[in-house]
Parts: structure tokens; C-alpha cells; sequence
């Protein structure tokens, strides 16, 4: 009889032991669950924010080629109104119009710029302040573009132009002079040319 | 005995009554005391000697009994039995002849069965208090552990913007151009400007630009 009580009895025991240890082993589940109250990771998906990229088309961006189109504008008016040193001047209103930084336009608008004020200029006889123009325009690029490509097509106009100034001088000097702008006229014409071929191949995907 | 019995033999002790003679006092006697012999035995206590004609009967009393009632061992017996044959067996195993080796510690089934179900409480406890106390060190831990920020919403770009939304340089657009038209810009500006409109109006549409 007393042997069966303290068999009874070591099997309540155990019982309760078994109890308190399921607890335990649910307090120890949530401890090492519950990651300090920290939220748990989102689903995939729900959190991701597309960032604004620095490249892409955004109000700076469309208000400096709007000032940009406005001063061309504003250069054709005083053009057609016989007015080209204001025309000039206009045109470079464009140069100092401030892009976002890094914008390709950017570089692309200012040489169209700059050519069409060496153009402006050389039609004005100032063929040196021209080729500044497209000095400083060719030196400001960074990569080969149609608008380089533009700058010098308009820097072979401007030494054709020197040149043609020559034809008639019966000074030696002056006849090897013209000789030597016609030649870097050609030069200038062929590296407008090559720009020009090598990025139409690029553009329709040939090598 | 009756007197008026046709056989007449004379009284003897060992004369087998007839069967439905009713007994008398001396056999009644007999009985109760052989009775009370094959109690004796069956209870392990036998007498230490026993006259011939009752060990007879004894042996035939005692293979009566077992034939008719199945010898049940006790617990223990039927334990001690077991232990020893698993010992002899061990023994014969180890090389021995059938003895129970002393250097094999033998334990006796019956306690080791009650000395697993004495301890088999004792190891829930224990299990139980390791678990308790590594809970109880994780809870600790990471209440001292500073708290970190929360996890920022992941930033990098899924994908990147189509072209048309992009800036991006304008050859494609204007293509080369002729040295008739080198001095059109405004035509090229124009061109450059309706164009990015249309990239930045689709943008500013499709809630990537606010």
C-alpha cells in the first residue's frame, strides 16, 4: 500500500515536471523569437522605395532647357530684327544658363551654342573671337557627339573663311598662309566627318 | 468398525474403513493431524521427520496439489531467477562456466526499474531548470543589448528609370547634323525640350516625381 502511494505520488511528480517544462521551453521560444520587440523584416516588396535617380528628367533639368529655348529664341528675334550683336548676346545668355550637374544636355546645348554664336561672329567679321568659341566649345567636351562633331564642321567654315580672305594676296606669305587654313579647313571637315560616322555606327548598333 | 461386519477382521490402525463407514474418533484424529502435516509443508515448514506411511501420503498429497494448482513464484523469486540466468548468461559470454562473474556488477530488475522511475522527475527537473536559465540569460541579454534602429526601408533602386525619363545626351534625337544646318539651334533646342517635357510629364504621371 505504501509503495503503490509513493508510485501515485512520483507520478504526479512527474507530471508536473513535464508541465513546467513545456512552459519552459515556450519562454525560451519567445526569447529567442521575439528579436527584442524589433519588427520583424517587411515582406519583400512592401518596403522598397525607387529612389529618385540624380539622372533623371526633373523640374532643374527642364527649366534650364527652357531658359536655354527661350535666349534662342529671343537671339532669331533680334536676328531677324537686324540686331545680331544683340542676337550675340542672347546666344550667350545660353552658356551662362545653370544646369544640374552632370546633365548631358547640358554639354550637348552649350555647343550648339557656341556654334551657332562662332557663326554669328564669323558673319559678323570677327574670325578670331569665332574660333574661340569653337576652341573653348571643343574643350569643354567630354565625349564625341553630334553637337562636336557641329563645332567642327563650323571650325572648318571659320578656317575656309580665313582662308578665302587670302585668295587674292600676291604676298607670298599670305598665299602659304591660306594654303595652311585651307588645309586645316579640310582637317577639321574630316574630324566632323569621322565624329559623325563613328556615332551613327554606335547609334544603329554596329561595331 | 462395525460389529456386525460378514469380514470380521479384528481392529487395526492401518485398516483402510469402508467407504461409507462415518468415521470414528481415531480416524478423525488421523486426519486432523495429517492435515495439520501437509499445512506444514506447503507452508515450507516440514517436520523433521515424518513416519514412512504418512511420507507416502505426503508425497502424494503435495502432487495432488501441485497437479491440480500451479506453483506461482513471487516477485522477487521470479526476479531472482531472471537475474541469475541474464548473469549466467553474461558469465558464459565473458568466458566464464556459468557462474555470475563478480567483476559484472549485476543489478536486480526490479530496482533498477524502480531506481529509472525514481529518477526520471529528477532529470525532468533538471532539464527544465537549464531551460528556464537560458531563457531567462537570452531575456536578460537582450534587455542590456542596445536597442538597434529599426531597419531602414531598403533604398536602392529596383530598376532603373526607362530612358525616356532619363537625362541623357541628346545625338539620338538630333542626329548628325549638316553644314547647311549648323547654325539651327533653335530648331535643336526646340527638338531637346519638347522631347525631355514629354519624359519629365510621364515621370511626374506615374508618381515618380513629386
Amino acid at each position: 500500500m505504501t509503495s503503490l502511494s509513493s508510485a501515485r505520488a512520483w507520478t504526479r511528480l512527474t507530471r508536473a515536471a513535464l508541465r513546467v517544462l513545456v512552459v519552459a521551453l515556450a519562454a525560451l521560444a519567445a526569447c529567442t523569437g521575439s528579436d527584442d520587440g524589433r519588427p520583424a523584416a517587411p515582406p519583400p516588396g512592401r518596403v522598397t522605395q525607387v529612389t529618385q535617380p540624380e539622372d533623371g528628367i526633373d523640374q532643374h533639368l527642364m527649366i534650364a532647357l527652357s531658359q536655354a529655348k527661350n535666349f534662342h529664341h529671343k537671339a532669331k528675334v533680334y536676328m531677324s530684327d537686324g540686331k545680331p550683336d544683340l542676337a550675340i548676346a542672347a546666344v550667350r545668355g545660353v552658356l551662362a544658363v545653370t544646369f544640374p550637374a552632370g546633365a548631358p544636355e547640358a554639354e550637348d546645348v552649350r555647343a550648339d551654342a557656341r556654334a551657332l554664336l562662332a557663326k554669328l561672329l564669323l558673319a559678323q567679321g570677327q574670325a578670331d573671337a569665332a574660333m574661340s568659341e569653337i576652341d573653348a566649345g571643343l574643350a569643354a567636351a567630354t565625349r564625341d557627339s553630334f553637337f562636336v562633331a557641329n563645332l567642327y564642321t563650323v571650325r572648318g567654315e571659320i578656317l575656309e573663311a580665313q582662308a578665302a580672305k587670302l585668295d587674292g594676296a600676291a604676298a607670298p606669305d599670305d598665299v602659304t598662309r591660306a594654303r595652311e587654313l585651307k588645309r586645316q579647313a579640310i582637317v577639321a571637315y574630316d574630324k566632323s566627318i569621322a565624329i559623325n560616322e563613328a556615332l551613327q555606327r554606335q547609334l544603329m548598333g554596329r561595331p | 468398525m462395525r460389529p456386525d461386519d460378514p469380514t470380521d477382521l479384528p481392529p487395526d490402525d492401518d485398516a483402510v474403513p469402508a467407504p461409507d463407514a462415518p468415521a470414528d474418533a481415531s480416524e478423525r484424529a488421523r486426519a486432523k493431524a495429517f492435515a495439520e502435516l501437509i499445512d506444514k509443508v506447503v507452508a515450507g515448514r516440514p517436520p523433521a521427520a515424518v513416519p514412512s506411511e504418512q511420507q507416502e501420503l505426503l508425497e502424494v498429497a503435495t502432487a495432488l496439489r501441485a497437479s491440480v494448482r500451479p506453483v506461482e513464484l513471487g516477485a522477487s523469486r521470479r526476479s531472482a531467477i531472471v537475474e541469475s540466468a541474464l548473469a549466467a548468461a553474461i558469465d558464459r559470454r565473458a568466458g566464464g562456466h556459468g557462474r555470475v562473474s563478480a567483476s559484472l556488477p549485476v543489478v536486480p530488475i526490479g530496482r533498477a526499474a524502480a531506481r529509472r522511475g525514481a529518477r526520471t522527475p529528477w532529470l525532468i527537473a533538471a532539464t527544465t531548470s537549464l531551460v528556464a536559465a537560458a531563457a531567462l540569460t537570452l531575456w536578460l541579454r537582450d534587455r542590456g543589448a542596445p536597442r538597434a534602429a529599426p531597419p531602414a526601408p531598403a533604398t536602392a533602386a529596383a530598376a532603373p528609370l526607362p530612358l525616356e525619363l532619363r537625362s541623357r545626351p541628346a545625338d539620338p534625337l538630333v542626329g548628325a547634323i549638316p553644314a547647311e544646318r549648323a547654325g539651327a539651334a533653335l530648331d535643336r533646342i526646340d527638338t531637346i525640350y519638347a522631347d525631355r517635357l514629354d519624359g519629365f510629364r510621364a515621370r511626374t504621371m506615374s508618381g515618380g516625381l513629386r
